[in-house]
Parts: C-alpha cells; structure tokens; sequence
C-alpha cells in the first residue's frame, strides 16, 4: 500500500517538472497577437432602485454568467492593447419576478404579467453584452504575467415592457398596468450606455502557443432608466401615467477562466 | 456513390420546398343556429358559470351569451376546396335591456352603459362599450365549440334584488337577435 502512494507522488512530481519545463521556454509576456476565450460568473453588485415594481425588468439581473473572448496586441514595452466582447447570459425569472412584485403592491387584484417579445417557457428578455477598448500593462511574477487593465466601452441592455392585467378580487374592476422604458431603441429595444472598468488577468504558459488565464473584472455603469408607468381604468378608460427613473450606478463584477492561443509566431 | 447521394439529396429538396399555393375559395355563408345565456360569478380570477337557480353578486356580475354556428347552405359547400366561411348577416349594433329594471332604469331600457364586454382575443385582456361587442361576435366561432361572449355589469344597482336582461344584437338584413338571461337574485 505504501509503495503504491509512493509511486503516484513519483508520478505528481514528474508531471509538476514537465509541466514547469514546458513553462520555462516561454517568458510571461513575449509581445504579439493573442485571442482568449473564457467563461466567468458575472453578478451585478448593487441594480438601480427606480421602485420595487420596475427593478426587475433592468436587464442585468444579480447572478448571471458570460462568455469573455478577446483579441489583444501585446507590445514589447509591456504595454497591450485589447478588444474585448463578452454577451452576459441573463439567470433571473422576471416573468416571476414582476408577478410576485406585483402581487405584493397590489393584494386586492389577481395580475396577469404579459411580457410583449418575451415567449411563455421564457423567464427574461434578450441578454446583455459589454464591449472594450482595454490599456493593460504586464508584469512579471515568477510564471505568471499579471496584466492589471484599464477598460472603456460599453453596455448594451433590454429593457423589457410589461403589460400587467389587474383583476380587483370580488369584483368586475379592471385596470392594465403598462410599463415600458423610455430611452429603448424603438426598433431593437436596446438601449446602450459608455461603461468603465478596472481589472486584472493572471496568465501562465503551458504548452507550445496555449496559456492558461484567470480574470477579475469589476465594471460600472450609470443607465438612465426611466419607465413610463400608465394604469389604465378599463371601466372609466381614465389612465393615470407617472414616470419612474433612476441614473444610480450599476457594478458589475466578473470573475472567470480561460485558454490563451498566441497567434503570432515568436 | 456520388450520383446516388445527389439523387437524394435532389429529392430531399423537392419534397422538402414545395410552394405553398395559397387557396382562397368562395364565401359560404355561415348562421347562428343557437344561443345560450349563463350567469356568470366574476369574483375570481376568472369568471365562472353560476349554477341555476344560483344567486349572483352585484359587484362581479355578468352574463355569458354562448353562440353555435352551422352552415346557412349546405350545398355552397359541395366541390368547393377552401371556402371562406363568413356569418352572415352579420352583427352591426349590440345592445342590453333591463327587463326588471336596474337602479334608476326603468324595465325596458337601454342599460349597455352599465355593462362592459371582455375582450379575451387581446392580451392583456381589456373591456370594451357594449356596442363594440357586434364585430367580434361576427367574426368569431368555431363549428364545434360554443364561442363564449362575455358582457360584466360594471355599474350595479346599490340595492339587491331580481334581474333580468335582454341583449339584442341587430344584423345588417335589419333583423334582430334577442337572447334573454333567466331571472337571478343579485346580492
């Protein structure tokens, strides 16, 4: 027994060694063109507060993840250049969300959530994505090339229109309730806001042009979320519209992995 | 081998993209052959057929005019592929009378204003004057299935007491249809 965990430590170390030669014959940030693919979880730290009602049809709900892939032009002064894209897939029932919301403003009715665009069996809107002109800078420790990054770009969202039926208990009242977000692109129903960033990716080389990344991203965006928030009185059609807004900022956190292929030869 | 596999490919594409022809065939005219009234209970989420005999309540009150539809001329039918089939005449005015008078409304009058008519082909779902009913009874129905007419009493009378009412749906021929509620004790 004891030989046999012998041999297996025997067999650890002399993978560990293989794999620190094969990272020895390349240094941490030799200069050329890169394309990283990754995946990270994306939360949203604080979402902007326009009222209980509205918050959840921001489209960049708490848990979320995404798909990070990059193309980045590392220089021989250390300095890099990257574009980054990164769609954000959205983890969150708004269908469920609104409906409990909902239910909780108005106890004295059974709502109905209609979602215009969103199919039933699907629980939110099309997902975001972030795009970035990104400065990083490299830095050398032991196998590791640390790039800390500075990152501009932007954000591109759905706000989702609600169309929500309130049927008063006991009775044959009936109002519809209408939300549906102001700045949206009319045709696309995106709305696209400039978005700054600060991060820091983590690469070790591993074998010939392939590296291993690790990446922390935290992002920060001011969407001008405004509503327009109509209840309509179907017996008397009398409609009673306020506008809800809020421009807080939305923190975005992105935490994830990934492979490196250098593309240029050496 | 190859010939082979683009002879099947080759027919997989001509069975696969047929045109669509479309096929627009003559008018057969189509009639109400029957109705049927129920009470209905709307303090739900949805509203409910009241069992008869049962009492109802003022503030979700309102009746359900079920409609069956058949062909007027069996015969326009014969040899034709896709007739278009249309009611016919077709519902132009709909209107609600008190038979036990409603409130201030003396039996005999005009009550459509205290009704509304539930819209179910728009989602949400959304209520509409009385008078608005006629196209959509024309222009909905099913050979089969009743289609089901909702009108919902917005406006009760402060008091309880027995109601009846009429609805009459006038045709573009001049003729009208009149469909009757039993007498329910409203409460």
């Amino acid at each position: 027994m004891n030989k046999h965990n012998n041999s297996w430590i025997a067999a650890l170390f002399c993978c560990i060694w293989v794999f620190n030669t094969a990272a020895a014959q390349e240094t941490a940030f030799p200069k050329g063109f890169y394309f990283r693919l990754g995946v990270a979880y994306s939360p949203v730290l604080n979402a902007p507060g326009i009222s209980a009602l509205a918050d959840p049809l921001v489209a960049l709900p708490r848990h979320n993840v995404s798909i990070p892939f990059e193309f980045q032009w590392q220089m021989k002064s250390r300095f890099g250049l990257v574009f980054q894209y990164r769609p954000v897939n959205i983890d969150a029932n708004i269908r469920s969300a609104v409906g409990h919301e909902v239910a909780r403003q108005f106890p004295n009715d059974f709502a109905a959530v209609h979602l215009p665009g969103v199919y039933e069996g699907l629980n939110n809107g099309d997902d975001a994505s972030q795009a970035f002109i990104t400065l990083s800078y490299a830095l050398e420790a032991g196998k590791w090339a640390i790039q800390p990054r500075l990152m501009l770009g932007g954000t591109t969202y759905y706000p989702l229109t609600a169309e929500i039926t309130l049927k008063r208990r006991d009775s044959n009242q009936l109002n519809v309730l209408t939300l549906e977000p102001i700045l949206a692109d009319p045709d696309t129903g995106a709305s696209t806001i400039i978005t700054f960033g600060l991060g820091a990716l983590a690469q070790r080389h591993l074998w010939r042009r392939w590296s291993v990344f690790y990446i922390a991203e935290w992002t920060a965006c001011k969407p001008d979320l405004s509503y327009t928030y109509a209840l309509e009185n179907q017996i008397d059609n009398s409609t009673n519209t306020q506008i809800l807004s809020s421009n807080q900022v939305v923190q975005m956190l992105h935490l994830g992995g990934g492979l490196t292929f250098r593309i240029s030869r050496k | 081998m190859q010939k082979l596999l683009l002879l099947a490919l080759l027919f997989l594409a001509l069975t696969r993209f047929k045109c669509v022809v479309e096929c627009e065939g003559p008018d057969v005219a189509l009639k109400i052959s029957r109705t049927e009234m129920a009470h209905l209970d709307n303090r739900g989420a949805e509203p409910v057929a009241l069992a008869p005999g049962a009492n109802g309540f003022l503030s979700a009150y309102g009746f359900r005019l079920s409609t069956f539809v058949e062909v007027r001329n069996q015969a326009d039918t014969v040899g034709v592929e896709c007739p278009y089939f249309l009611l016919s005449p077709a519902a132009n005015d709909c209107r609600i009378f008190t038979l036990t008078g409603t409130g201030d409304h003396p039996p005999g009058t005009d009550v459509s204003a205290l009704f509304r008519f539930a819209d179910r082909r728009r989602s949400p779902l959304r209520y509409e004057a009385t008078a608005d009913a006629a196209p959509i009874v024309s222009g909905i129905w099913n050979f089969d299935l009743a289609s089901n007419f909702d009108f919902l009493l917005v406006q009760p009378p402060a008091t309880a007491g027995w109601q009846q009412f009429e609805l009459r749906l006038s045709q573009n021929d001049t003729t009208t249809l009149s469909v009757t509620t039993d007498s329910i004790f409203l409460q």
